[in-house]
């Protein structure tokens, strides 16, 4: 059985190097980055002033929340405009069109799905809009999310991407990590550190065959993905590089590509001493280590949340004039780097079937995504009955502290610096793979994934960082505190603490996180190879910003195995909100959120 | 409870029709809206 090849017809970037793809591929072509003195805020109190800033008249000057997310607005409307306009997406049906927008915190300060509901608005686009935060794998985890909605048939188009903006709160945040660097960051060379960015991108992403049908343009087959969860540390990846090795190998098998089909890499490559080597060790390990690898970060910084996709369309441009780009202000190799990380200052002509892009992020997510340069038959696994095996409800209890009910099933868990999101979604899960009578173990782990619905990073750690700020100064703000601010950080510390390794990513629509996060968990385990088991989870924290909300989690085991007490998750759909969701008869009896 | 749970609210309504369903038979449509999205699921255990 073969799956509907699924189509790259557009795509759209604003970024450091410029706004708009004839603007970009001018500089990628010369081997000009995008870095320079950061302008738009204050560094002063920094030891680093780089930045790779969208050169967008306008946004300098600005550096208040509520701008920043009006900035991020911006930036995806553009982006997202380009991509569109590009691929000649016909608008007459747009509940049909879906927006998949990866973003990590350039949008915080406000609900993240608030910012992708105004740039859906803004483009016309009706159809369900999903929005992927886990930190630096967002954009890339999204272009999955998005292949698989048009795979179940929830939508006919996805414009699917990120938008991230570098504001001080994050400057300040990987400042007091000690993870910038003095100067432009050199991927895999001597010269230890990253330098952030932001920006834009998105790709109109379109089953093949109905594509060609309407004459839509073709650039490439976005032949397959994966997703993976370290389970190691908050922010440093798993050493080995075990977790970026799940994500490419899933890659590769979901694609039906072997190692020796891939002709480049596109590396997430931030230049920190930890990221580096990790990865090219994931790398050799999957692929060998003779393919030619680069880091595109070079030329337009760590554009955080928006990197993915940012990194991919520099690779579908630079596939278009067959040409791979090169590591820029490469100067002498580190211990336990890429043979040829192509250390050139201008592109290379190489001609290559399939590429890789790779991106790994806080919380220890990770995701990749493989192209191809043409129409590229995907061989279907048969597609696979779902249960749920165990369940929970959590509602924190005045009676026990909190944190009691994760030691009573994990007595070793650590709960010390934990907020409470963390605490109460471990709790949960906890609770719920007790319920399936799972215990993991081994193989069992990286077998059994994790994908978490929720609305804001924990409200506590904000308190916290802020409370940094205001009392130490922005360069002295808590870097403990700050690692707790992206999405997905309650999911990876879920995934440490219950050795959850398999495909993982966090998500947000506002209210009915945790169903979309069930609907998506189904989609995927439905007709993927590389898990067993979800588990879906989602929880809420009391937000003093926010009088009216309550706190709780929530948390369903789903599993391809039957056995007498499981529960078949029988039919499930996401549509545009307004949307008649009928699944077939017999009528069952009807729930609605109680949230 | 007290106050709104809008992103474990519905995944709460699910586990509890999941133990109901662990009792008896049947089936449960749930459903849930946001500005953002519609999504639904059928939790069902047949007599068989």
């Amino acid at each position: 059985m073969i799956r509907t090849p699924i189509a790259i017809t557009g795509q759209g970037a604003v970024c450091a190097l410029g706004i708009g793809l004839d603007a970009i591929w001018a500089e990628l072509a010369a081997g000009r980055d995008g870095i320079g003195v950061i302008e738009r805020f204050s560094t002063q109190r920094f030891g680093t002033h780089l930045g790779g800033m969208v050169p967008l008249p306008g946004t300098v000057g600005i550096d208040d929340a509520l701008t920043t997310r009006a900035i991020c607005v911006k930036y995806a409307v553009l982006a997202g405009q380009e991509a569109l306009t590009r691929a000649e997406v016909p608008m007459h049906a747009p509940r049909r069109i879906a927006l998949v927008l990866g973003t990590s915190m350039g949008s915080h300060l406000g609900g993240l799905h608030e910012a992708s509901a105004e740039v859906a608005a803004a483009l016309g686009i009706e159809g369900p809009v999903i929005t992927i935060s886990t930190a630096c794998a967002s954009s890339t985890n999204a272009l999955g999310v998005g292949r698989d909605l048009l795979d179940d048939g929830r939508a006919d188009v996805v414009l699917a991407g990120g938008a991230d903006v570098l504001c001080p709160e994050i400057f300040a945040g990987f400042h007091a990590l000690g993870l910038l660097s003095a100067g432009k960051c050199t991927p895999f060379s001597e010269g230890l550190g990253t330098t952030l960015g932001e920006g834009a991108g998105f790709l109109v992403l379109e089953r093949a065959p109905e594509a060609k049908t309407r004459g839509a343009p073709f650039l490439a087959c976005l032949s397959g993905y994966g997703l993976s969860a370290d389970g190691y540390h908050a922010t440093s990846p798993e050493p080995t590089g075990a977790g970026v090795a799940r994500a490419l190998r899933s890659t590769l098998d979901d694609a039906g590509l072997a190692a020796a089909d891939v002709g480049y890499v596109n590396a997430h490559g931030t230049g920190t001493a930890a990221n580096d080597p990790a990865e090219w060790r994931a790398i050799t390990e999957v692929l060998g280590d003779q393919v030619p690898v680069s880091s595109t970060k070079s030329y337009l910084a760590h554009a955080q949340g928006a990197a993915g996709v940012l990194e991919l369309i520099c690779t579908l441009l630079a596939m278009e004039h067959g040409q791979v780009l090169p590591t820029l202000h490469f100067t002498k190799p580190r211990r336990q780097g890429p043979v040829d990380p192509i250390a050139q200052d201008r592109p290379r002509p190489l001609v290559f079937a399939h590429a890789l892009s790779t991106n790994s992020a806080f919380g220890g997510a990770n995701a990749a995504v493989a192209i191809s340069r043409a129409v590229t038959p995907r061989r279907a696994s048969p597609k696979r009955p779902i249960f749920i095996s165990g369940v929970s409800s959590l509602v924190p209890s005045k009676e026990e502290s909190r944190g009691e009910g994760l030691k009573r099933l994990i007595p070793t868990a650590d709960t010390r610096n934990l907020d409470p999101s963390s605490i109460d979604l471990s709790t949960a899960i906890a609770q719920a793979l007790h319920d399936a009578g799972l215990t993991l173990s081994g193989v069992a782990r990286e077998r059994t994934g994790l994908f978490v619905g929720t609305t804001n990073a924990s409200p506590a750690s904000w308190e916290e960082f802020r409370a940094s700020v205001r009392e130490r100064g922005i360069e002295r703000a808590s870097a403990p505190a700050f690692t707790r601010l992206v999405l997905n950080a309650a999911s990876g510390v879920a995934s440490r603490l219950l050795g959850l390794r398999g495909p993982t990513t966090t998500l947000t629509t506002g209210a009915g996180s945790g169903l979309l996060a069930a609907v998506l968990a189904a989609i995927y385990l439905e007709s993927r190879a590389d898990a067993d088991r979800l588990v879906v989870a989602a929880v809420d924290e009391l937000d003093a910003q926010r009088p009216t909300q309550g706190e709780g989690a929530a948390s369903l085991v789903l599993t391809t195995f039957a056995n007498e007490s499981t529960i078949r998750l029988a039919r499930w759909a996401v549509a545009a909100r307004t949307h008649s969701t009928k699944p077939s008869p017999p009528s069952p009896q009807q729930g609605r959120g109680s949230g | 409870m007290r106050g709104e749970t809008p992103a474990s609210g519905t995944l709460r309504l699910c586990a509890e029709k999941v133990r109901a369903l662990r009792l008896a038979p049947g089936q449960f449509l749930i459903t849930d809206v946001s500005a953002a999205a519609s999504c639904a699921v059928v939790l069902e255990r047949s007599t068989a």
